[in-house]
């Protein structure tokens, strides 16, 4: 069911874990906590309502903002028009804001 | 196809009639709307038993102390997903790989309460990976112990442990319909 790109990846992460220090993995860890926010939809029909709706809590799950600077990277590579956008930073129960 | 039961309670259910599920932070094994998981239509029963069990089993915990209705509600569904899209965590190589994580993660973090420690680890394992590939998971397939409140029909020796479906991406749940039942 799972594929060798999925197994490939999660070796990678083992690999890059050993080199982040404690406090890093800590600060990794109170992001995660309670549900960090940061997991946007990849599908674009759900990013775009997530962009132009305020209403984030009804299209975010937890992940880290890399995720965000992904998804927004995602969707620009297919040639979908982003004039600006702009991220706030949150961690746990706040709401993080993009906005066109 | 994906199917699952979710077990709560009335007025629960009826929110989700309406509104639709809301995305749960801290759980068993990370956020996600949880489900008892199965392919075949002869695993039902089963699926439904096990909702109900933990219908039961919330109930005793106190979880639905302030709904309107307590009563029994199962609600079935169909997922969207394609295998690509599922972390399946009972694949043997992939469990091995999340305890390597665990084993290099979890002396190292310190964290006052286990379950949400638990439940954390597994959400920064599935963010992890999702951001090494570039995509994200829809479903985490994941066993689980079945409630206290289940009565076995089969020994688990037979049956292994219930599957779960955590559901990541809210949009793949299709409710098929809503089963409520008279229990108090």
């Amino acid at each position: 069911m799972n594929s060798k790109i999925i197994l490939e990846s999660i070796d990678d992460v083992l690999n890059r874990l050993d080199s982040i220090s404690d406090e890093e993995l800590q600060a990794k860890y109170e992001s995660h906590k309670s549900g960090a926010v940061g997991r946007v939809f990849l599908e674009s029909d759900d990013f775009f309502a997530f962009l132009i709706n305020q209403y984030v809590e009804e299209y975010t799950a937890p992940v880290n903002n890399f995720s965000i600077e992904y998804h927004l990277n995602q969707a620009i590579d297919n040639n979908k028009m982003l004039y600006n956008f702009k991220t706030v930073s949150v961690i746990n129960d706040d709401v993080y804001m993009l906005a066109i | 196809l994906f199917k699952g039961t979710h077990g709560t309670c009335y007025s629960n259910a009826e929110s989700i009639r309406n509104n639709g599920f809301r995305y749960s932070k801290i759980n068993l094994r990370g956020g996600g709307i949880y489900f008892w998981g199965y392919i075949l239509d002869d695993i039902e029963v089963y699926a439904k038993d096990l909702a109900i069990a933990w219908w039961r089993f919330a109930k005793k915990r106190g979880d639905y102390a302030n709904a309107a209705s307590s009563s029994c509600s199962v609600i079935f569904a169909d997922f969207k997903i394609d295998n690509q899209e599922i972390l399946d965590f009972e694949d043997q190589q992939i469990r091995e790989q999340f305890i390597v994580y665990s084993q290099k993660v979890y002396p190292r973090i310190k964290a006052i309460n286990p379950n949400e420690k638990i439940s954390t680890i597994y959400d920064m394992f599935i963010s992890d990976v999702e951001k090494s590939m570039g995509k994200s998971f829809k479903m985490i397939h994941v066993k689980v112990q079945a409630p206290k409140t289940y009565n076995k029909v089969l020994p688990m020796d037979l049956t292994g442990q219930p599957s779960c479906y955590v559901i990541k991406n809210l949009d793949c749940i299709e409710i098929t319909r809503f089963e409520e039942f008279d229990y108090e």
